[in-house]
């Protein structure tokens, strides 16, 4: 819908505009467009910074916390490793020992490493894309606060005596109700709750972000490298965390009202657990790997000085690597005795891996090759990185075959080949990152000097205190254990493994060091100090990012587009003025980067920040079963989520706007050119995978327990009452899109029956399927049958209800005149959800009602 | 392979014709290969995991020798689908730039994708059923 | 980094020739330990080379600045996909005929053992050839050398994994499943093993021995753990067995001929084991009266109480009898 006033090329599409639009809010690129951009996106004062919602702001608080977390986790490894330096030690007593290693793993995955490679996707990608801020502020803030806040309580838990003490993968039944009956394990699934959240809040704001909010003429094929891995690594998060949130939800089903999900006794399976977390916990590690190998690639072409060799296969490789992980979870699982055939099919998909692993690692060597690299503090790292991570790979290419896992699994080696993957395959890059993009932030370079010295005790000490685990877990030293016996061989190799990870701690020790230095006696950076060829150098500096928006024409704009940082400076891109004196950003077309519309983002606001610490302290204080406390912030939450919502969908002009440089842009859309449509749908994309989650899970429990199913003497269902939900269903769905329909017409009355009806049949169906689940005298906590059935119903009821709560969210918006023939998107944001759940709920009901029948 | 190869940086403004096929079904399109192995991966895994289920396991050989004869007729048509979809593109192709990139990444992607299916087939030869 | 590669190699090296111990994957001593070891071997070579390929190439830019531009398809097309594609063609049809011996068809004239995890200690019962329980014993597996044992892995709580390093792979023991897994000692002697899954507090101290001896050795081992304990002979150890009885130890502990219970480990031939608490200290009188007193000091959460309150004759005698029971 690009409406040019003076015609510069042909017109991509739609209508043709008038010649002379009458166009809303004129940009100025002149002194006065400049102090309006200013004062929209300047940083609240003081203590109001929590009110900020920048995604360039949040990502920078992101990264400090996380390493926050990461030094945390260090220093218990450090305790360990004191503890494990020679036999028998009491140093640590096993209990505080588990607690340690628990809470190692857990804080390092899910409060370290997702978190932090996600946040500098948050801090770069709006500079990188060329754009001031990404569509969702207030979910990134959100997402922020919600992992500060909870992240915080749970590494507390230590303190208290009360943290996990399960292991970073929680097998049950060790941690289920009769094993942990402590609230340690439930103080994981918090935390992991608010990992989640704020994991997928990112992976919402990325992928939508990198979908539609890039600089106009940013094709998919110019686009940053690092958006191709982070693109791939959000949509991973968007499949792979609802399995783990799934698995994690059973869990406490089963520990809090007794749903034998997981316990053998009555049906359950542990393995089914394992299936779960490792569908996600597999596709973790590529999480984590992907952006760093983005980083990586974004940093190479500035050292090598040259253009990355095959931008193309990089960007297949991680979309390769992003499908492929998702086929290797039985990777964890080779000595659960499942037949060797299953395992195999995993050992032959964990090798194809290799294939675009390979491809990485040559195309990047083959950049530096084809430049004359300098090797500076950030590319040190990166040849350190390439060193670690392909003994790491190779090492995981061992533990792929099957029969010689038998042997590793759950052994030092897995420890030692885990921690090259992860220390190599991240933490290296994420400390080049460091060293790289700190100027972009603080303005000042970190030490040269200080930065070899960090580089080479992390990397001696790395080496030196990993590869023996290697020789140790082959000798036989299980992982997770407090302390070893003296005749088994393994003391000089612990011994050496425990100095030397205190040398590898002294290198991030001079990292720390410098950087506090840094701040006050670091030189200057200036204006792109590496002379590096992405946008994100334009943008140094100020809070609102860009001085206007550049159209942009290659993969290496800084390099090779003529006068960009003059236009830029000169106001002469796209919006180089605040009119509306709010914050405004472009969105484009996810393929071809057009601009197709002028959005308007929330600027700094409690919201997002009171919705995070109530849900915060309602999580926790429900933990710790203090349910006064737990409901009042609850509802808190709940009345901030509803306050959001309702602020959303704004009213905006009705006709076109300046954008710059000729072009006039609406500001309002409904539909699939709208970042909230994008955002439904990545949204019911993730929750279809719960969904799928809990359908694998009644699936699974069966082959578990062939034979009769149902098991726990309720009646085999019929099929009428399923046909009868599902009608009601379908015709709840229709009645929603008939609604659409007549708005469009303007037909207030007929919208408003339509939507009620569909709220009335929604809400029958769901009390209808209780009552039809309790007529078969199906008992969720008698047998998995019962479990498995109760969460699937329960989830579609659940489903229907918030489908009914749509319409009337829609019927009152309407009669408040804030939903009309033009002004739609709410509606069709809820109808999108009708679309998901309509036919998931008749799909679901058939295999309720069919399934028994099929296998009987 | 020389059509396969994209210059890094020698990108033209031309904007690609429109298409009317859906935006995310466009953005999909290279990985079609991935989600044809993704769909052959579950189909011979949860197929060998329901079989045994079953009781494939103490069935006759005759039984056993079909049942792997089916996962290969299943892995050969998985691989037509994938080679013939990027075939298929390939001919598509038209010389815009960023049009060409979209081909190539969906010719490597069923490359790869082809490998992940075709190395299927070393499990099914080779590793006894149900043991 | 030029010392990197070289340290890689010596370690390696090291890797392969300091591989003793009593619990070492390096140093096998049954056919499937001995297949994966020489899996291994050829794995750890390719990777040495690849490491070594991946790393000069890395440095040489380096070294030598280039002046032409580089051979992208030599890198892409043969670094990227021919190298991977090409040795795990040739590697991955190997591994799928590696290790099959673990799930290798046995004779019923083979021993059978049940071995059951519980939390922290094993059970092991030797299945006669009706399928019923015979012989009984608790972390220590007496084999026949020379012969594939079958061996039906249980868990009675949570899960654990049985692991001998020297003899097979590991095989994890998940509540509600039955695990089968063939186990064979080429050598005679004592094989240290341990439990592999983490299974609570005291994971680290749940070890056992697979003790391989010949068969007529192996056979006579059975037979007198099939037959109800003797009477005892002297006073000291009547009044020692009187306590075992009046003290309750019956209500977890099986001594054949006196009582049944399994909910601890079975001590019908306690007096012969070589380890006590599932490999926590060596066996001996001395090392059972001081578990009897203080298990929970020894291994902190284990089932055992400490009975700290028995008389220093009461235990020396309680310590006899079970001594005596070999």
């Amino acid at each position: 819908m690009t409406l040019t006033l003076d015609s510069p090329g042909p017109q991509p599409t739609g209508e043709l505009a008038p010649r002379v639009a009458p166009v809303l809010f004129p940009q100025s690129s002149g002194r006065d467009g400049l102090e309006r951009l200013e004062a929209v996106w300047a940083l609240p004062k003081r203590f109001a910074f929590v009110t900020e919602v920048n995604n360039t702001h949040l990502g920078v608080l992101y990264i400090a916390t996380g390493f926050l977390f990461f030094l945390g986790a260090g220093v218990l490894s450090l305790l360990m490793r004191i503890q494990l330096a020679y036999p028998g030690l009491a140093f640590l007593d096993a209990g505080t020992y588990n607690q340690f290693f628990t809470m190692h793993g857990t804080v390092m995955m899910f409060l370290f490493a997702v978190p932090i490679v996600e946040a500098f996707g948050v801090l770069l990608l709006p500079a990188l894309l060329g754009t001031r801020d990404m569509p969702f502020p207030r979910l990134s803030a959100l997402g922020y606060w919600c992992y500060a806040l909870g992240g915080t309580l749970v590494f507390a838990s230590l303190f208290f005596n009360i943290a996990p003490d399960g292991g970073w993968f929680m097998y049950p039944p060790l941690t289920g109700p009769k094993y942990s009956p402590g609230i340690n394990t439930d103080v994981w699934v918090l935390g992991l709750g608010f990992v989640e959240i704020a994991a997928v809040a990112a992976a919402v704001e990325l992928v939508v972000g990198i979908l539609k909010t890039r600089a106009p003429g940013m094709t998919l094929g110019r686009m940053p490298i690092l958006a191709w891995y982070m693109l791939v690594t959000a949509g991973m998060i968007m499949i792979g965390m609802p399995a783990v949130i799934a698995a994690d939800i059973l869990l406490e089903l089963e520990r809090a009202f007794g749903m034998p999900f997981y316990d053998a006794t009555k049906g359950g399976d542990p393995l089914l657990w394992q299936h779960l977390f490792w569908l996600f916990g597999h596709p973790e590690v590529y999480i984590i790997f992907l952006p760093a190998a983005g980083m990586v690639s974004m940093m190479l072409p500035t050292f090598a000085r040259a253009k990355l060799v095959g931008y193309t296969w990089l960007a297949l490789a991680a979309i390769s690597i992003g499908f492929l992980s998702f086929g290797l979870w039985v990777h964890h699982m080779y000595a659960t005795g499942l037949p060797v055939l299953s395992l195999a099919f995993f050992s032959a998909a964990s090798s194809a891996i290799a294939i675009p692993m390979g491809i990485q690692v040559f195309a990047w060597i083959a950049t530096l090759w084809d430049g004359k690299p300098v090797l500076r503090v950030p590319l040190l790292f990166i040849l350190g990185f390439l060193f670690i991570f392909t003994v790491g790979g190779l090492t995981g290419v061992m533990v792929a075959a099957v029969p010689y896992d038998w042997q590793v699994h759950d052994t030092y080696f897995v420890v030692a080949h885990f921690h090259y993957v992860l220390i190599g395959g991240m933490v290296f890059p994420v400390f080049a990152a460091l060293y790289y993009w700190t100027p972009l932030v603080t303005g000042r370079m970190l030490s040269e000097r200080l930065g070899r010295w960090a580089f080479w005790l992390m990397f001696v000490g790395f080496n030196a205190a990993f590869f023996p685990m290697h020789i140790t877990g082959l000798r036989g030293m299980p992982r997770r254990v407090y302390t070893f016996p003296d005749d088994v061989g393994w003391n000089w190799l612990n011994l050496i493994s425990s100095v030397f990870s205190f040398v590898f701690a002294a290198g991030v020790l001079v990292f720390l060091i410098d950087f506090i230095r840094h701040r006050r006696s670091g030189p200057e950076a200036g204006y792109n100090p590496w002379d590096a060829p992405s946008l994100e150098w334009l943008s140094h500096g100020a809070d609102y990012g860009f001085r206007s928006i550049m159209p942009i024409r290659s993969r290496y704009p800084v390099w090779e587009q003529e006068g960009l940082k003059e236009d830029e400076i000169g106001g002469r891109g796209f919006l180089p003025d605040a009119p509306t004196r709010e914050r405004e950003a472009l969105v484009t077309g996810p393929i071809t980067g057009e601009p197709e519309q002028i959005i308007r983002l929330p600027g700094p606001g409690w919201t997002a920040f009171l919705a995070a610490a109530a849900t915060a302290i309602a999580l926790a204080a429900g933990t710790l079963k203090i349910t006064a406390i737990a409901l009042a912030a609850g509802a808190v939450a709940a009345g901030a989520y509803l306050y959001w919502l309702w602020s959303m969908d704004r009213l905006a002009p009705r006709g076109l706007a300046d954008a710059g440089r000729g072009v006039a842009l609406p500001l309002y859309t409904n539909g699939s050119r709208s970042v909230g449509w994008w955002g439904m749908v990545v949204l019911l994309i993730s929750d279809a995978a719960v969904v799928a989650s809990f359908a694998f899970a009644y699936l699974f429990l069966w082959t578990a327990r062939p034979g009769s199913w149902p098991p726990d003497g309720s009646q085999i269902p019929g099929f009428l009452a399923p046909v009868l939900l599902s009608a009601a269903v379908i015709a709840a769905f229709i009645l929603f899109e008939t609604a659409d329909r007549m708005n469009q017409r303007e037909r207030r009355r007929d919208t408003t029956l339509c939507l009620g009806a569909s709220a009335v049949l929604a809400i029958g169906a769901a009390v209808a399927g209780w009552f039809w689940l309790r007529g078969l005298g199906i008992d969720p906590t008698r047998h998995s049958y019962g479990a498995a059935v109760w969460t699937l119903v329960g989830t579609m009821g659940l489903h229907l209800v918030m489908g009914a709560g749509m319409a009337l969210w829609c019927t009152v918006r309407l009669h408040l005149g804030m939903i009309n023939s033009w002004r739609c998107l709410t509606l069709r944001i809820c109808l999108l959800w009708w679309r998901f759940t309509a036919p998931v709920t008749v799909l679901v009901l058939l295999m309720i009602a069919g399934f028994p029948h099929v296998i009987s | 392979m020389s059509s396969l190869e994209l210059d890094d940086g020698e990108l033209d403004d031309e904007v690609e014709p429109h298409s009317r096929t859906g935006t995310l079904r466009r953005l999909l399109d290279p990985a079609f290969g991935h989600f044809v192995w993704a769909v052959h991966f579950l189909a011979v895994y949860v197929g060998a995991a329901v079989a045994c289920v079953l009781g494939l396991g103490a069935a006759g050989e005759g039984t056993r020798t079909t049942f792997l004869a089916v996962l290969v007729a299943l892995t050969v048509v998985a691989t037509a689908v994938v080679v013939g979809h990027a075939v298929w593109r390939h001919r598509q192709y038209r010389d815009l730039p960023d049009q060409r990139f979209r081909m190539v990444l969906t010719i490597g992607n069923s490359g790869i994708a082809t490998v992940g299916i075709v190395w299927q087939l070393f499990p099914i030869l080779l590793v006894p059923v149900c043991a | 980094m030029g010392r990197d590669p070289r340290l890689i190699l010596i370690l390696v090296a090291l890797s392969l020739t300091a591989c003793g111990g009593p619990q070492s994957a390096l140093d096998p001593a049954g056919p499937s330990a001995a297949s994966l070891h020489r899996l291994g071997i050829i794995m750890y070579v390719g990777a040495t080379l690849v490491t070594l390929l991946v790393t000069a190439l890395m440095l040489v830019p380096f070294l030598r600045p280039r002046e032409r531009s580089v051979n992208r398809n030599l890198f892409l097309w043969g670094g990227g996909v021919a190298l991977p594609l090409l040795t795990l063609t040739a590697l991955v049809p190997y591994v799928m005929t590696v290790g099959h011996e673990t799930r290798a068809a046995t004779t019923p004239q083979q021993v059978s053992i049940d071995v059951i995890g519980y939390v922290y200690w094993w059970d092991v019962a030797y299945r006669r050839p009706d399928g019923s329980r015979g012989g009984a014993a608790a972390n220590e597996l007496h084999v026949p050398v020379g012969e594939p044992v079958e061996l039906f892995l249980h868990a009675a709580d949570v899960i654990h994994s049985f692991w001998v390093p020297s003899l097979a792979g590991k095989t994890d023991m998940i509540p509600g499943r039955v695990n089968r897994m063939v186990l064979q000692a080429d050598r005679p002697g004592v094989y240290r093993g341990q439990c592999a899954e983490y299974c609570g507090l005291q994971h680290a101290l749940m070890a056992f021995d697979v003790i391989a001896v010949p068969r007529p050795e192996f056979d006579a081992w059975l037979a007198r753990a099939s037959q109800p304990t003797g009477q005892p002979e002297t006073p000291e150890l009547r009044q020692g067995r009187d306590l075992f009885v009046s003290l309750g130890c019956g209500a977890c502990h099986a001594v054949r001929g006196l009582s049944e219970a399994r909910l601890g480990p079975d001590l019908t031939q306690v007096g012969s084991r070589r380890t006590l608490g599932a490999g926590t200290v060596p066996g001996g009188v001395g090392n059972i009266a001081g578990w009897i007193a203080s298990a929970q000091h020894l291994k902190p959460g284990n089932a055992m109480p400490s009975y700290d309150q028995l008389e220093g004759p009461q235990l020396r005698a309680l310590a006899a009898y079970l001594e005596s029971l070999k």
